[in-house]
C-alpha cells in the first residue's frame, strides 16, 4: 500500500495525469493537438493569402473584403498571424502536458492555454461582429478558425476540470 | 492502513457527520480527518477559482486591448492633419466624374490611383492649368476613373470619392484626397481621416460614414480597375486623349502637345 501511495505521489509531482484518469486525459491532449494542427493550417493559409491575394479560395461571403479591410491587421501584423501564434502555442502547451515535461506545472500550463483561448474567443466575437455589421461580409475560413478555437476551448475546460476540480485531483497533492 | 484509506475515499462532501459513531476515539479521529480533507478540498477549490478568475480577467483585458488597437488602426498617419483642396476656379460644368462640357471635342480620361504620387502631382499641379487653358473654354473634358491597384487605402479612397459623389461632392472630395496624399500604404486614407476630410468639406458626415464604413461601392472600384486593365492600363496615371494612350505625364507641356495634336486632328 505504501509503495502504491508513493507511486501516485511521484506521478502527481510531475504534473501528469493519474491512475484511471490517465488514458482519457491523454486522449484529450491528443485531440487538442490535432485540432491545433488543423487550426494552424487554416490560420497559416489566411496569413499566406493576406500577402498573396490571388491565392484565396472563397465560395461564399467575401473573404477578400474581410482580408483586405483595415480590420484585418494590427499595425503591420495580419490578425491571421496572431492565429498562427495561438495555435502554435496551444500545440506546444498540449505537448508539454502530454510528455509530463517539468518546465512548468501542468496546472500553470493549463491556465495559460485556457486564458489564451479565452482571449482568442473574445477577439473572434469582436471580429465576427465587425464582419457581419461593419464590413457586411463573412470570411468562412475565419469562421472555421474560430470554431476550431471554440472546440479546443471546450476540451481544455474539460481537461482542467478533470485535472483540478475532481475529488481525485483535489486529494492528489 | 488499507481500511482507513478505503474509508477516506468513500467519504463524500457533507456526509462525514452522518457517519455512524461506532466507537469513541477512532470515530472522533476519523471525523477530524474527514473534516480536514474537506477543508483542504475547499481551500484548493477556492485557490483554483481565484486562479481561473484572475486568468479570465487577464484574458478579458488583453482581448479589450486587441480590440481597441484594431479599432484605432493605421495609427499615426490617420491622425495627420487634413487640408481642403482649393476650389476649382470658374464655373465649369461637371457631371459625376466628368469635368467640362460633355460636347468637348477632346475627351481626356485618366486612370488613376489615389496613392500614386504622380497622379497626385498631376491633380495638384497640372490639372488647374488644364482647366484654365482647355476645359473652361469647352475644348476639353476630363474624366477621372479609378484604377485602384496600390492596396486597400487606394480602394477605400476610391470608394470614399463615390460616397462623396452621392452628395454631389465628387470633385471637391477628389481634389482633397490628392491634397492629403502621404506615402503609399502609410494609412493616409484610413477611414477616420477620410471622415475628417468629409467634415472639413461640410458634407453630411453621418451619410458618408455609413457609406464608407461598409463595403459600399467596392465592386464599382473593382469593375473600374478591371475596365482599365481591359483597355491596356498597366500603370497610373494613364491618360486617354481621345483614343491616344499616354502613360504618365512628365510635364504639362507634354500633355499640351497631345491635346493640340488631338485638336488639330479634329479640325482637319
Amino acid at each position: 500500500m505504501a509503495k502504491s501511495t508513493a507511486t501516485t505521489m511521484s506521478q502527481t509531482a510531475t504534473g501528469g495525469p493519474r491512475g484511471s484518469n490517465a488514458v482519457p486525459m491523454q486522449r484529450l491532449l491528443i485531440a487538442i493537438m490535432i485540432l491545433s494542427v488543423v487550426g494552424l493550417g487554416v490560420a497559416g493559409y489566411l496569413t499566406y493569402t493576406h500577402f498573396n491575394e490571388g491565392a484565396l479560395m472563397c465560395t461564399i461571403g467575401g473573404c477578400e473584403t474581410v482580408q483586405q479591410s483595415q480590420y484585418a491587421t494590427i499595425g503591420p501584423i495580419p490578425i491571421a498571424m496572431l492565429g498562427v501564434g495561438m495555435f502554435t502555442l496551444l500545440l506546444g502547451l498540449a505537448a508539454l502536458r502530454l510528455t509530463n515535461s517539468s518546465v512548468l506545472s501542468a496546472e500553470k500550463v493549463s491556465i495559460i492555454a485556457w486564458a489564451m483561448l479565452l482571449t482568442g474567443i473574445l477577439y473572434y466575437v469582436y471580429l465576427t461582429y465587425v464582419e457581419l455589421f461593419v464590413l457586411n461580409a463573412i470570411c468562412q475560413w475565419c469562421v472555421i478558425s474560430s470554431l476550431i478555437a471554440l472546440a479546443i476551448f471546450s476540451l481544455e475546460t474539460v481537461y482542467i476540470w478533470r485535472t483540478t476540480m475532481t475529488e481525485e485531483a483535489l486529494d492528489s497533492e | 492502513m488499507a481500511k482507513k484509506s478505503r474509508k477516506k475515499r468513500s467519504q463524500q462532501p457533507g456526509t462525514e457527520r452522518a457517519t455512524p459513531k461506532t466507537s469513541g476515539t477512532s470515530s472522533r479521529a476519523d471525523s477530524r480527518r474527514a473534516q480536514r480533507v474537506l477543508q483542504e478540498r475547499q481551500a484548493k477549490r477556492k485557490r483554483i477559482y481565484i486562479l481561473f478568475g484572475g486568468a479570465a480577467v487577464a484574458a478579458l483585458l488583453l482581448a479589450l486591448v486587441l480590440v481597441l488597437v484594431n479599432m484605432d488602426n493605421n495609427g499615426g498617419a490617420a491622425n495627420e492633419p487634413v487640408r481642403v483642396a482649393p476650389e476649382i476656379a470658374g464655373d465649369i460644368p461637371r457631371e459625376g466624374r466628368v469635368l467640362g462640357s460633355p460636347d468637348a471635342p477632346v475627351k481626356i480620361v485618366e486612370y488613376g490611383d489615389y496613392q500614386c504620387p504622380a497622379c497626385g502631382q498631376f491633380a495638384r499641379d497640372m490639372k488647374p492649368q488644364l482647366i484654365e487653358d482647355y476645359i473652361s473654354s469647352g475644348e476639353v473634358s476630363y474624366e477621372y476613373r479609378d484604377f485602384a491597384f496600390l492596396g486597400e487605402d487606394s480602394t477605400r479612397a476610391a470608394r470614399a470619392s463615390i460616397c462623396a459623389m452621392d452628395q454631389d461632392m465628387f470633385w471637391p472630395f477628389h481634389n482633397t484626397i490628392f491634397e492629403n496624399q502621404l506615402n503609399e500604404a502609410a494609412g493616409a486614407y484610413a477611414e477616420k481621416r477620410l471622415v475628417r476630410m468629409a467634415e472639413e468639406l461640410d458634407m453630411d458626415v453621418d451619410a458618408f460614414e455609413d457609406c464608407i464604413g461598409g463595403s459600399t461601392y467596392r465592386s464599382d472600384v473593382t469593375e473600374s480597375t478591371q475596365r482599365g486593365q481591359a483597355e491596356g492600363v498597366r500603370a497610373t496615371p494613364t491618360f486617354f486623349i481621345n483614343e491616344t494612350m499616354m502613360e504618365g505625364v512628365s510635364s504639362y507641356d507634354a500633355l499640351r502637345q497631345q491635346i493640340e495634336t488631338a485638336l488639330q486632328n479634329i479640325g482637319s
